[in-house]
């Protein structure tokens, strides 16, 4: 008797146990279903101060899970941030907004809408209440932003060719704040169109304030071009200081550069890690002439050269935000 | 090569020859046919003016097996199969395989083994060969192929899968309390490594079994696995299955009474493969039989519980690889589409089998089964069965009905969970022992079913509701001695809608997609047969093939074919 009630037992044992009633799969109504908007876009705030770490989080419900996009649209700039999802939410896990862009120009202060849409079902929601009132603030070491002029101490030198241009300008459409430099002109004797020099002793330092490990520090720079260039060659120089002696030395120390070519029209970013930064000789790699370690805590002149070929006529490049940052490129 | 394949038949000839000479030490079996096909196909549509009206195919073929025997503890068998496809001539159209070859014995008197190609089973949820439902109710026409088919792929009546490994068994026997225990173990290799991105896979496990005469306990493993080590893989694969089963069998009355139980539990697990998850689950399964020899009558009911997530691949393997496309007419129309499979196809084409267990829980045609598709292991479903029987004791007739009342364990997208009701009855009528006749046989057989899966929901989008309906009449008369005449109708209609369960690798349901179906085929047949003894028949058949899609779908035709059937077992 005793074997069938451990029988029993052991089979009820069994019997007894839960399983997980979660149906399997994707659900069927967020295949079948029909489309209801549960709870319309909201945001968490109208006024967001981006500069104080504020942030905004939309939030929206849905009936069914689908692919949803959230453009966030400066009014004034163009700028543009974009959220994408699929769920049947949207909220802070997905639509967390910390004042970056995702296509410049970067937000300024200005006021801004947000388009909730989904494709699939054909439903948009928009809010066209939200206000920047300060922009974020980007932890780096800026070179130029060109929203304060032309710093004295820099090196400008631009030759006397066809159609130079080779200053600031003023434009909403710029990719930071409200200005941006534009190099441009044609040279039929020389390659080089125009140069900046940005010394470190322009800001009052012997050198840039970086960091020494070349891993964690990262150049970026904004560019764009008219559609019809296509000759633009960009090449910046980055002088090291490795004797401490407040000149470079060409013949003994690193000059590392990033020459540019094929620039895209629309404003984007270029970043590199100063660890990848090469010597360049003629536009070829070479070996640097100092100790060949990179020093960026030892940088003391950037410099841009804008160049083209003589022979392919007029070019034009604009370039805005120069900025050093740590640990990572740039999220603008 | 082809003077070396004569060498070798008259050796194993030569060999054998002599075996008989020796005290039948060495001796040969084996089976032999030949079978031609002449198919005419034919169709109303419009836009098929292509597809060939006559095909002609056939083969002829020799299994032959030596049988090595030199002592009363060891014996070798090897089989070589000669088949010549009609069509090849002067030897371009014959092929020459081995089919089998294993070595057997005892060892020390009481150890049992067997190396190379081992035929094993163990329970319905552990490792067994589950015969679909599709081909349960063969009649004595679609037969004919169809065990030739099984022949071909080892399957056996006792839903044994082949393997290639090695098995042994061995018993203790106990004077006392318990009767015996039996030992069994097997290893065998289902696929091999190629050196680099695929580890050797094996299926490994064994039971042990007490037996007490009215009650019995056993305990069964399983695992199929990757075998760490074999190439430069890092991921493994793993599928272990434990289960316990239990037996009581009591008489009362002259009624014999038996209670079965098997219950166990499952894992299935890519180690490594960050994306994988880890799928677990438990079964049980109660059934309770009761039954008459004295009035031929027998009751069976049951319940079970398959989880959603319970995996054994050894019990889950489909006999039917329904990813595969049909060898005649794989293409038809003037848009040479692929034809779907049929139950003519599904009658004699070998080529649909599988012969490898899988750890996939692979595709399946709700047509033939969308309730048990991988058998009774078949995971996520929980409900009753019954059966009752009843044979005539003077053999004059019998029938049985079947019911399978199941439904989803977990719901598929939805918390409304899928009913799938399966019903089935067969019968046999003797009307010559009716008629008291010795001499001359008239058999019938019939069989009907029908299965019903559907799901209703608060939400249009979540009802489902398809159903098959399936017959089977044969009837088998004496001509002259040993000449009989055979006939066979059978048909099998679809028609409704499901949402069916598209996975990924691991098994797990990624999405849905819509099935509906209006569709009908028969095949209707007659012809005579020849016994020259148990084992040596001759037949010749004409049946007609036809499938109907009523939706359009696909094009409807109908295959008229003739057959020659010889077949032998020595």
């Amino acid at each position: 008797m005793k074997k069938y009630i451990l029988l029993t037992t052991a089979i009820l044992a069994f019997i007894a146990c839960d399983r997980e009633t979660t149906p399997l799969g994707p659900e069927l109504n967020d295949i079948y279903g029909e489309f209801q908007v549960f709870e319309a876009l909201q945001s968490s705030r109208s006024d967001v101060d981006f500069a104080s770490g504020q942030t905004i989080t939309f939030t929206a419900r849905f009936s069914k899970t689908v692919d949803w996009e959230l453009h966030v649209i400066g009014q004034t700039s163009g700028a543009h941030k974009l959220f994408r999802g699929k769920s049947k939410v949207v909220d802070a896990s997905n639509a967390n907004w910390n004042g970056t862009t995702t296509d410049l120009p970067m937000f300024k202060q200005e006021p801004c809408i947000a388009v909730l849409s989904v494709p699939d079902e054909n439903f948009s929601d928009t809010l066209d209440n939200l206000i920047v009132s300060e922009t974020r603030v980007i932890d780096g070491v800026v070179i130029a932003d060109f929203e304060s002029g032309i710093n004295p101490d820099w090196n400008i030198f631009a030759q006397s060719g066809a159609d130079m241009s080779f200053n600031i300008v003023a434009s909403d459409s710029a990719p930071q704040q409200g200005n941006y430099y534009d190099m441009g002109g044609e040279v039929s004797w020389d390659y080089l169109i125009g140069l900046i020099d940005f010394p470190a002793s322009a800001y009052g330092e012997d050198v840039f304030p970086l960091s020494d490990n070349p891993n964690n520090v990262f150049f970026n720079v904004f560019l764009s071009k008219p559609e019809s260039i296509n000759n633009e060659i960009i090449l910046f120089r980055f002088f090291e200081d490795e004797n401490g002696d407040g000149t470079f030395q060409e013949a003994s120390e690193d000059m590392y550069a990033l020459e540019l070519q094929g620039i895209k029209p629309e404003w984007h970013t270029v970043s590199v890690r100063y660890s990848d930064l090469i010597s360049l000789v003629n536009g070829q790699p070479a070996s640097p002439n100092g100790n060949g370690v990179h020093e960026p805590h030892k940088l003391m002149q950037v410099s841009v050269l804008f160049l083209a070929d003589p022979a392919t006529g007029y070019s034009q490049t604009l370039m805005d935000n120069i900025i050093f940052t740590p640990n990572d490129s740039i999220q603008p | 090569m082809k003077p070396n394949y004569i060498l070798i038949t008259a050796i194993t000839l030569c060999i054998a020859s002599m075996g008989f000479a020796q005290e039948q030490k060495i001796w040969v079996s084996g089976a032999a046919r030949a079978v031609m096909y002449g198919d005419k196909y034919n169709t109303d549509a419009e836009n098929d003016t292509t597809t060939a009206r006559k095909l002609e195919s056939g083969h002829a073929m020799v299994d032959l097996g030596t049988n090595i025997q030199p002592n009363d503890n060891v014996l070798i068998k090897a089989m070589v199969r000669i088949r010549n496809d009609y069509g090849g001539f002067w030897g371009s159209g014959v092929t020459f395989d081995v089919r089998q070859l294993y070595m057997k014995g005892i060892i020390g008197g009481f150890l049992r083994y067997q190396l190379g190609d081992i035929d094993y089973r163990m329970t319905p949820y552990t490792f067994h060969n589950n015969t679909g439902l599709v081909n349960q109710f063969a009649g004595v026409m679609s037969s004919v192929p169809l065990d030739q088919v099984r022949y071909d792929v080892f399957y056996m009546d006792d839903n044994t899968w082949r393997q290639q490994g090695a098995a042994v068994d061995f018993a203790l026997e106990f004077d006392q309390y318990i009767k015996e225990i039996e030992f069994n173990g097997f290893a065998t290799r289902t696929r091999p490594t190629n050196f680099s991105t695929q580890d050797d896979r094996i299926y490994s496990g064994g039971s042990v079994i007490l037996k007490q005469g009215k009650f019995n306990l056993g305990g069964q493993y399983a695992n199929l696995f990757d075998l760490i080590g074999t190439s430069d893989n890092t991921m493994y694969f793993r599928n272990p299955v434990i289960t316990g089963t239990a037996e009581i069998s009591h008489e009362i009355s002259g009624i014999d009474l038996n209670a079965a139980v098997e219950t166990g539990r499952s894992r299935m697990e890519w180690q490594n493969d960050t994306n994988a998850p880890t799928l677990e689950d438990y079964f049980y399964d109660i059934r309770l039989k009761a039954s008459s020899k004295k009035y031929g009558l027998t009751a069976e009911v049951g319940y079970r519980d398959v989880g959603a997530n319970f995996r054994s691949a050894g019990a889950q393997t489909m006999q039917l690889n329904y990813a595969r496309a049909p060898l005649a007419y794989d293409r038809y129309g003037n848009a040479q589409l692929t034809r779907q499979i049929g139950l003519m196809d599904i009658n004699r084409d070998a080529s649909l089998y599988n012969m490898q267990i899988s750890e996939q829980l692979a595709v399946y045609d709700p047509r033939y089964d969308n309730a048990t598709p991988y058998g009774r292991a078949t995971p996520n479903r929980k409900g009753f069965s019954a059966m009752v029987g009843y044979e005539n004791p003077e053999e004059k007739w019998k029938f049985k009905v079947n019911a399978d009342l199941l439904s989803d364990v977990v719901g598929q997208g939805t918390a409304a969970l899928k009913s799938y009701g399966t019903y089935t009855a067969d019968g046999e009528v003797r009307i010559d022992k009716f008629l008291g006749w010795d001499k001359r046989k008239i058999q019938l057989n019939a069989m009907a079913g029908m299965q019903q899966t559907s799901r209703s929901g608060q939400e249009a989008f979540e009802e489902v509701d398809l159903a098959s309906t399936f017959a089977t009449f044969s009837l088998t008369s004496t001509i002259h001695k040993e000449l009989e005449l055979i006939a066979e109708y059978r048909l099998w209609q679809t028609n409704g809608s499901d949402q069916l369960a598209e996975r990924n690798t691991y098994t797990q349901i990624i999405d849905y997609s819509e099935y509906n179906i209006d569709y009908n085929e028969s095949i209707l047949g007659a012809g005579i047969q020849f016994a020259f003894s148990d084992d040596i028949h001759l037949r010749g058949m004409w049946q007609r093939f036809e499938f109907q899609d009523n939706q359009d779908l696909a094009l409807p035709y109908n295959i008229d074919t003739w057959t020659i059937f010889f077949t032998m077992k020595f």
